[in-house]
């Protein structure tokens, strides 16, 4: 299982006075089970993006394959994509609409002409995977907090069976606690479901601390591609397109500017401390 | 003679008095009916509980909270969309609960909210600022005046003549403080505007907030659950089932990580940094809340 870009373009009302090319020649391998950080300032391509890979946009020039298939072609199934591919918009909660939380998880299935049999099964399971308790799946929806909505929204995209999930920003608004029980699904999805996620996020801290790759765009173009301990020492280079690095990583950074031994790819919280108390025990034995 | 001094003395007093307070809550409590499909009420939120609380006039004040802690519901208080089920609410003097003066709260606590697109309401970034002094009567001239003098303040006059859909979140919500300056406000209310915006953009946003705090007075109420944008408050109110948790100086506040913790939140990152290397057994001041800082302090440690 792979997605796979190939020169693609996406351009904004072509024609018109307004065109405006969104995406730029973008070549692109995701494998399967990757856990991909996508970063950029607004307005840098990352949502369209993201909308391309299950067809709800279409590409204006190049090709998008998944599993070495060309979404284009007139054989392929887009309603079979969209349900491997599960995209989650921002705010997904404000799409919930049922009168039940199962109900509201139910509909995605449904309507990818599952059995109710497996509608209810697999609705079941995405809100235990979410960890959505039994004594809230006949409650209305609205009736949640702000965290359990996020996270019902979320089985209903679960529900489908996703290989892929593509999530825009997926815990904009959470509170700590909201935002770290999200993440820790995600991560739970990747290894125990075989998933491969894709998300968008305006939190270096966030994409030091999960992602096992970042993407960085900057007006429709990818400009960096890799390991987040290797994007991150570019700190000039992202702080020139609206970006940053991780606070961790701008605290070993500018230390080793100062001439303390501290290595070049701290970008958490745990890697900077760890490397400050070693420079800090090394120099204690130094002096004994 | 002596007594017509001490009465101009008094009206000092009393006037600096009231200068010096600009808002104040005394136990208040609100509370919201829970409905069900018909509208009938199923049962009573207390969504604040017995908030009092004062911001004196100039002051940088953060409000944190988890979601669910009330913080958005106390922010409509200062701006008299809500009125308190019990308590009152005094801003610049005025008893919010009062109708007739709703427009005077308004004008004296402007409110930014967090998605800056729900906000803009004109074609072109001009006219968006000057909706507000228009609906006040303000004179023509004057708008123009105001309208430049206030986009000058959030560093957009480049932009007066745009259409605000082509802006950034970061701008658009200067925009939006924009339109509460030129109504001359004394207080900018801001409930979460940074969440839905990428780095530069908060950081644009909290610049211009300090900026006009600092140059131009004007009293800060900010509301987030970003730990760090409290790091250079006056003082720091955390909000747990609305209640007040926590109140003190930022470095204080941030000081008590278990009770933060309990309320939902997380430390900012440095200050997690910090609290490593304490137990490590590294003499760094643990209510160090900026990179910067941190770097001088372990500066200074490699110098002993």
């Amino acid at each position: 299982m792979s997605i796979r870009l190939e020169n693609v373009f996406y351009i904004y009302g072509k024609g018109t006075k307004e065109e405006t090319c969104a995406l730029k020649k973008i070549n692109l391998t995701i494998e399967k089970n990757e856990f991909v950080g996508i970063i950029g300032h607004t307005g840098s391509g990352k949502s369209t993006l993201l909308r391309l890979l299950n067809g709800l946009e279409r590409a204006t020039e190049g090709s998008v394959y998944y599993n070495g298939k060309n979404i284009y072609d007139k054989d392929f199934s887009m309603k079979t994509l969209r349900g491997k591919v599960g995209l989650v918009f921002q705010y997904p909660e404000h799409q919930l609409f049922e009168e039940t939380v199962i109900k509201d998880v139910q509909f995605g299935p449904a309507n990818m002409g599952m059995t109710p049999l497996e509608t209810e099964l697999f609705a079941f399971q995405a809100l235990k995977d979410v960890g959505i308790g039994e004594e809230l799946i006949d409650v209305s929806p609205f009736l949640l907090s702000g965290g359990q909505k996020r996270r019902v929204a979320l089985a209903g995209v679960l529900a489908m069976k996703p290989e892929v999930l593509a999530l825009d920003e997926p815990v904009a608004g959470l509170d700590p606690e909201g935002k770290e029980n999200i993440f820790a699904l995600l991560k739970r999805l990747q290894k125990e479901r075989d998933l491969t996620i894709l998300f968008v996020s305006h939190s270096m801290e966030d994409i030091a601390e999960y992602a096992d790759r970042v993407i960085v765009m900057n007006q429709g173009e990818i400009v960096l591609d890799g390991e987040p301990h290797k994007v991150f020492r570019y700190q000039k280079e992202l702080g020139q397109i609206g970006l940053d690095v991780p606070v961790s990583a701008k605290i070993a950074n500018s230390l080793r500017e100062k001439g303390f031994a501290i290595p070049g790819d701290c970008i958490t919280v745990d890697e900077t401390a760890d490397a400050v108390i070693r420079w800090y025990q090394d120099r204690k034995r130094g002096a004994v | 003679m002596r007594s017509g001094g001490l009465k101009v003395l008094w009206r000092r007093i009393m006037q600096k008095k009231k200068e010096a307070v600009l808002i104040e809550t005394k136990d208040l409590a609100h509370e919201y009916g829970r409905r069900d499909e018909n509208g009938d009420v199923t049962g009573i939120v207390r969504a604040i509980d017995g908030i009092s609380l004062t911001v004196r006039a100039g002051d940088f004040v953060t409000v944190l909270g988890a979601n669910g802690s009330g913080k958005s519901t106390f922010a409509r208080h200062l701006n008299a969309l809500l009125h308190p089920t019990e308590g009152v609410v005094y801003v610049d003097g005025i008893d919010t609960s009062e109708e007739e003066m709703t427009l005077a709260v308004r004008q004296t606590a402007g409110m930014v909210f967090q998605n800056p697109d729900n906000q803009i309401i004109s074609n072109v970034v001009e006219e968006d600022v000057a909706f507000g002094p228009e609906n006040m009567g303000v004179p023509s001239l004057e708008i123009k005046k105001r309208v430049a003098e206030s986009l000058a303040q959030v560093g957009m006059q480049k932009y007066r003549h745009h259409s605000p859909n082509h802006l950034s979140g970061g701008q658009k919500q200067r925009i939006a403080i924009a339109g509460i300056m030129a109504m001359h406000p004394k207080c900018i209310v801001l409930d979460e505007a940074t969440a839905m915006l990428d780095p530069a953009g908060r950081r644009q946003v909290l610049e211009t907030l300090h900026r006009l705090n600092r140059e131009e007075g004007i009293t800060i109420l900010l509301i987030t659950h970003y730990m760090e944008e409290a790091a250079e408050a006056d003082a720091v109110y955390v909000l747990k089932q609305g209640k007040i948790a926590l109140a003190g100086r930022p470095e204080t506040v941030f000081g008590e990580s278990d009770k933060i913790k309990d309320c939902g939140l997380a430390l900012p990152d440095v200050s997690r940094i910090v609290q490593k290397l304490n137990n490590a057994g590294l003499p760094i001041d643990k209510r160090i809340l900026t990179p910067e800082k941190l770097t001088e302090a372990l500066g200074r440690l490699a110098a002993e």
